[in-house]
């Protein structure tokens, strides 16, 4: 009404002349463009009683609908900056020390263990250069990584006497949460949501395996021999390291990432973690003796799984296998001793981890007993290792009489891991453009090796040959006979499994130190029957009440917290729902707000080999491809399990590194496919990922993996298919967007013109009255664009790319629609509302709902 | 062909007194006013009685283009050429009950009778409805005569401040009225229609959304010929949910109407509020303009005359809280026929129209628009005129034009043929020079067409 009375008094005093105006206030709707978001539901009072529905959306602090198109920043956290550089030391090496021979130097190994986070994904200094390149390229969100490590680096019972970690009983470090903690408020000044992610993958970077990218052996002759890619020779050699004459030394590591060492440490007891063999591939601290002699029964084993593996070979030895056992014929001088292969000195099994240097680095989550063990012990640590516990230095041993108070597995690293998101809530607490605690990446939930583990141990020795051995017939109840003993000699041949070495005694009879083989492997205290309770329910029975304790401790520490969880890697990964035995991950009791962000990776890892390139696409695998549908396996899940909490996939993305693309065009179509499933979904999606270091040959410095945005030259790589124009946040529920690009696929329809450019969107009727704000590249509309309408009004915030979009009309029962296509010389633009070039706004037809029209959309 | 032959034929047959003295408006008959009740079933004073009058008019155009590009449209059917052959029928009837009470009704059929006129808009003869024959109501009110001097209209009628610049609409209203010899002044209150057309499509209902109006008009009769208009209107929309619009317009202005020279100034201020309309959902002000001058003379058998008008812009800043643009009817006493409105029957692809953005029953100019128009005719016969009007258009605020100012030059050769008193037929001949600043509005791929648009337009009108 005053407004009213002011304009009637202006207009009094008013005779000629026109206004000129300031710049329109972009200032406040850039600053509301973030905001606490919150999950939606709905009360319904009956006679029932109240019944309170879940909505599947995000809503912001002006009530509009927040959809998340975010990044994963970033995939070179993996490899902290304590690392790099220093391989295969994991922490920087003494000076003048030279550490690039394995075994290690015990001058190596004494080496400060420093970890140091600080710095990944970026220095803070480059903060605002790379929230901003994001922020250019349209994304609204990031997933912030973070570890475990990162944030508690160093045994609570043993802290560093030092100001950087705090000194009450927790020993975080303080000055990394500083710094996390600014990439937040970076963040937000770029109008970038943060999800606060504990990263891990295969539980940890100190559980690794070296190997050689460039297998190679010498032949008789003395020459450099290198097998072929994808052999079983190339695999076999890349787990040694180059010949004496190359340097004898590995050339890279796959390695997890995520707990710091110290609950590698608790969860593995009986491994030395300061071995200078640490590292090393399993089996090759059998392969020979003191002198470098080849074990004739290791390498026979080798020759048997060679020729298993490779049937139609040769049947003579292989030029390669003379040169591992030494016994190759040497001319010209050469010697084994001196030229030959650098053969590693015997070690034991506690001296190393059984992780297998394969490319697709997941396997370990299946192949590895250690990482079996350690998921073990923090989900279910009180159950599958009923005796241990973890003592006042930090020990894990056998629980004694009168030791009750003290923690088992469970609770000592489950308590720690609560520690560390407390204090990471506490932080987030602060930032409203915290979305979220996403509280363990990747959780893994296949439990094969321990559980083939736990038989064993259960058996108490009583077998006596492989093919009467309890895992022998459990491999071959699941798979059948044949391919049972092929996995069986696989898993014999490269150490995975614990088999006893028999002798014969004098009297004739066998026997094994079985005790002792326990020990070794860590199976000592194992319950085989809770071990089996993992396969069948690890989801329902472990993982949701870990989300659900993680979820309240974050919402006391921030009340507003949004908990995102994910399914783990289990069974059911491939095997999809189970009406019989599923006992599925479903909605955590006890934090009022749950995010479903599940991963989504088709067909990025096809081979088993290690170092394996990366898949050679014919183009046509992916120019066509429709993902609505299998996506829809992972959409259902929400409504039917997780009580309808809102999906938004956490992960997903491509390599860019295929062979023969160096346009990106394989990964581009690839992106731009997902991308429109989707945008046809209404679903929310991180990519992965973004990576300001990436490096030509390592990718993102993390077992060769190379799916970051950002390119070596720290330019934006493949950008017509992710730099698209999508809503950020809708006044009404969305309906549908969907945009083509450069990459989409036009069928052409005589009289239509192509679509390329085009972006629709869609949606109910509005709800508030801010804007929906749809982020409208330059990059796709270099000559500028059309807006059409269905209602409403547009403006352009061209310093943020962003269109805002005020509906007009209220129906309820409405629909909303805005379209925007580019300027483009062979096509006619009709009836548009709005032309926005060069930073000059055309208005047209403007809001056809001010004067009654209906505009075909 | 058929029409240009029958024009021609008219010429020879033309009736003298068809544009006599006092008989015609000051140049030429126009097409698009009320037509006034020809035909009563009793005299004046009659206790009651029923007229009848109405106006009849078949009009062709053909352009070579409509965008000043001429490539084939890329997936367009009806191709590039423009052309039109239509027929409307606009009828009056008023029931009269003595002096004190008429009832009147105005409606208007009309037919698309081939090609769409614009292919760049669905149908511009018809718009808003579905093609073939249209029937809209135009007026239905009545009209009391409370005493000499009073008198109240109510119904749907038209609505007009003085300078036609605000309002000229067709919208109901409830007025009263008062003139004397001096003054005539009113009162106005009622409401605008969601959009105006020339008249209401009989499916249609456009007063869909509260958009009031109301205000007074006072006319001062300085002399015999001299009139100072004055008028401070005001309206209040509703069509935007919870973002009404208020604004006021003050009109003042100046006529001198004379048979034989006619002037006139009007300046128009406009100032209100658009709630919650701008960025962030801030109040956008209204501070806006228009003015018009023009002159139109006729000394023996040379007719001449100029008119300009110009409509403020808005600022370059869209949706920053201040709203410089004019909400005008979109009419105007341009003569160009291209450019503006065409005198015979509005077509909605007149050059400022396609240059505005309809605002309900307002159209704005983003941009601003200045058209200023020199017209020299000559009475070559008793019952042939011809004129000629150049006019040129412009960008106020070419910023709002992807920079582009300068508009177009038109050149229209106009003749209007009087068959009989009540028959008139014409021939006009249109050239249309655009310049950037009109491609940026009205060429749907290239905007910085600038190719030449001409052709013409015949038809014959008929009173009765």
């Amino acid at each position: 009404m005053m407004k009213r009375v002011m304009a009637c008094a202006i207009f009094a005093g008013l005779l000629v002349g026109c206004a000129d105006g300031d710049a329109p206030d972009f200032t406040t709707t850039w600053e509301q463009t973030t905001s606490r978001v919150r999950t939606d539901s709905v009360r319904s009072e009956t006679a029932a009683g109240t019944i309170v529905h879940n909505r599947p959306y995000l809503r912001d602090a002006q009530n509009r609908y927040t959809h998340i198109r975010g990044l994963n920043v970033s995939g070179s956290h993996k490899a902290p900056p304590s690392e790099r550089g220093n391989f295969p030391l994991r922490y920087p090496w003494p000076e003048g020390e030279d550490c690039s021979q394995i075994p290690l130097s015990q001058a190596c190994l004494d080496a400060p263990k420093i970890i140091e986070y600080i710095g990944s994904p970026f220095p803070e200094e480059d903060a605002d250069r790379w929230f901003g390149e994001m922020a250019a390229l349209g994304f609204n969100s990031v997933r912030l990584i973070t570890n475990w490590e990162s944030i508690q680096p160093h045994r609570p019972e043993s802290c560093p006497d030092d100001p950087r970690y705090s000194q009450d009983g927790d020993c975080l470090d303080l000055e990394y949460l500083d710094y996390y903690e600014g990439l937040i408020e970076v963040a937000d000044r770029h109008g970038i949501y943060v999800l606060l992610d504990m990263h891990q993958d295969v539980f940890s970077r100190h559980l690794m395996v070296y190997y050689n990218e460039d297998p190679k052996y010498l032949t008789a002759d003395g020459e450099v021999a290198r097998p072929e890619e994808g052999t079983i020779e190339h695999f076999i050699l890349s787990l040694f390291p180059n010949p004496k004459s190359e340097g004898g030394a590995f050339t890279d590591w796959v390695r997890g990432h995520g707990a710091p060492r110290w609950v590698v440490e608790n969860c593995l007891p009986e491994k030395n973690l300061d071995s200078p063999n640490w590292g090393m591939f399993r089996a090759l601290g059998q392969l020979y003796d003191e002198d470098g002699t080849a074990d004739p029964v290791r390498f026979g084993e080798l020759i048997n799984l060679y020729t298993k593996l490779n049937p139609d070979g040769d049947l003579s030895y292989p030029p390669w296998f003379l040169y591992l056992t030494g016994s190759a014929p040497t001319e010209g001088g050469l010697t084994p001793e001196d030229d030959g292969v650098m053969t590693p000195k015997p070690f034991d099994l506690t001296e190393t981890s059984d992780f297998l240097p394969v490319a697709p680095w997941l396997i370990n989550g299946a192949a590895s007993m250690d990482v079996d063990r350690c998921f073990a012990a923090l989900f279910a640590g009180d159950e599958v290792f009923p005796n241990l516990i973890v003592d006042e230095t930090g020990t894990t041993r056998v629980r004694e009489d009168g030791e009750d108070a003290l923690p088992d597995l469970k609770a000592y690293l489950q308590g720690h891991y609560e520690t560390i998101w407390r204090a990471v809530a506490k932080r987030g607490a602060k930032y409203d453009n915290v979305i979220g605690y996403d509280v363990m990446n990747e959780p893994v939930g296949v439990f094969l090796m321990i559980t083939m583990g736990a038989i064993m141990a259960q058996t108490d020795g009583g077998w006596l040959s492989d093919e009467v051995n309890p895992v022998r017939l459990f491999l071959d109840s699941f798979v059948g006979e044949a391919l049972g003993k092929n996995l069986y000699d696989v898993m014999k041949g490269l150490n995975l499994l614990p088999l006893p070495e028999y002798e014969s005694l004098e009297d004739g009879s066998l026997e094994a130190d079985f005790q002792g083989m326990l020990d070794e492997w860590g199976l000592a205290h194992i319950d085989a029957g809770a071990v089996l309770g993992l396969n069948t329910g690890f989801d329902g029975a472990y993982l949701e009440p870990f989300f659900a304790r993680m979820g309240v401790a974050i919402e006391e520490e921030d009340p507003n917290a949004i908990i995102w969880i994910e399914p783990s890697s289990s069974v059911r990964t491939v095997t999809g729902p189970s009406a019989f035995w599923d006992q599925p991950l479903t909605r955590p009791q006890g934090p009022s707000q749950i995010v479903f962000a599940p991963h989504w990776y088709p067909d990025i890892y096809p081979f088993p080999g290690i170092f394996s390139t990366p898949r050679e696409f014919n183009p046509d695998e992916w120019l066509y491809r429709d993902f609505k549908e299998p996506l829809h396996h992972y959409l259902d899940h929400a409504p039917n399990w997780l009580g309808n909490a809102p999906v938004i996939f956490g992960e997903f993305g491509t390599y860019f590194n295929f062979q023969g693309d160096e346009d990106n065009h394989i990964s581009s179509h690839v992106l731009n496919s997902y991308y429109e499933a989707f945008e046809a979904l209404n679903v929310g999606s991180m990519l992965w990922c973004f990576s300001a270091e990436n490096d030509a040959e390592y990718g993102e410095h993390w077992n060769h993996e190379d799916f970051s945005i950002i390119g070596p030259d720290q330019k934006p790589r493949g950008v017509f298919s992710y730099v698209r124009p999508y809503a950020r946040a809708t006044s009404g529920k969305q309906i549908r967007q969907s945009f083509h690009s450069p990459y989409h696929y036009w069928d052409p329809v005589e009289g239509e013109h192509p679509t390329h450019g085009e972006y629709v969107l869609e949606m109910e009727t509005a709800e508030t009255d801010a804007a929906t704000e749809i982020f409208v590249p330059d990059l796709q509309y270099p000559d500028g664009y059309y807006v059409w309408l269905s209602d409403g009004a547009a403006y352009l915030d061209a310093a943020h790319q962003l269109l805002l979009w005020y509906p007009s009309t209220r129906a309820a029962g409405g629909h909303h629609w805005l379209k925007i296509a580019p300027v483009r010389d062979d096509i006619e633009a009709q009836g548009w509302s709005y032309l926005f070039q060069d930073g000059m706004v055309v208005t047209g037809a403007g809001d056809p709902s001010l004067y009654g029209a209906e505009v075909a959309q | 062909m058929r029409t240009f032959t029958l024009t021609l034929i008219s010429l020879s047959l033309c009736a003298p007194s068809a544009l006599a003295e006092g008989h015609d408006p000051l140049w030429a008959a126009t097409g698009d006013e009320t037509p006034s009740a020809a035909l009563c079933s009793g005299a004046e004073d009659a206790p009651r009685r029923l007229c009848v009058g109405g106006r009849f008019t078949t009009i062709a155009h053909m352009h070579n283009d409509s965008d000043f590009d001429p490539t084939p449209r890329f997936f367009d059917p009806n191709g590039q050429t423009d052309g039109q052959a239509a027929t409307f029928l606009r009828s009056y009837v008023r029931y009269e009950t003595g002096a004190s009470l008429h009832v009147n009704y105005e409606m208007e059929v009309g037919w698309n009778a081939w090609s769409r006129h614009d292919p760049g808009k669905p149908d511009a003869f018809l718009p808003g409805d579905g093609g073939g024959l249209a029937y809209r109501h135009r007026q239905l009110f009545a009209d009391a005569r409370l005493s000499e001097q009073v008198r109240v209209r109510a119904g749907f009628q038209e609505i007009k401040d003085p300078s036609g610049l605000f309002l000229d609409h067709l919208g109901g209203a409830l007025v009263l009225e008062y003139k004397d010899a001096n003054r005539t002044s009113a009162l106005w209150i009622g409401q605008l229609p969601d959009s105006t057309y020339e008249g209401v499509a009989v499916s249609d209902d456009n007063f869909i959304h509260d958009n009031v109006f109301g205000g007074l008009t006072y006319i001062y009769n300085l002399g015999a010929h001299q009139k100072v208009d004055f008028a401070l209107m005001g309206l209040s929309d509703h069509r935007a949910v919870d973002r009404p619009l208020t604004l006021g317009a003050l009109v003042l202005g100046f006529r001198h109407e004379h048979p034989r020279y006619q002037a006139w100034a009007h300046g128009v201020v406009q100032a209100g509020v658009w709630e919650g309309s701008g960025v962030a959902g801030v109040d956008q002000d209204i501070f806006a303009w228009a003015g018009q001058v023009g002159v139109r003379s006729r000394h023996g058998k040379l007719l001449w005359g100029m008119n300009a008008f110009a409509l403020s812009p808005d600022d370059t800043h869209d949706g920053n809280g201040t709203i410089g643009t004019f909400f005008g009817a979109g009419k105007n006493r341009s003569a160009t026929t291209l450019l503006t409105e065409d005198e015979y029957r509005d077509r909605y692809d007149n050059f400022d129209e396609r240059m505005g953005t309809p605002w309900g029953p307002f159209l704005n100019h983003g941009a601003g628009l200045a058209v200023v128009d020199v017209t020299v005719g000559y009475r070559a016969t008793d019952c042939w005129t011809t004129r000629l009007v150049i006019g040129d258009a412009m960008n106020i605020e070419a910023a709002n034009a992807l920079d582009k100012g300068h508009a177009g030059l038109e050149f229209s050769w106009l003749n209007d043929v009087a068959i009989s008193e009540d028959v008139v037929a014409f021939a006009h001949a249109q050239l249309l020079v655009p310049d950037e600043g009109l491609a940026v509005f009205a060429n749907d791929v290239d905007r910085s067409a600038t190719e030449l648009l001409y052709g013409g337009e015949i038809g014959i009108t008929a009173r009765f």
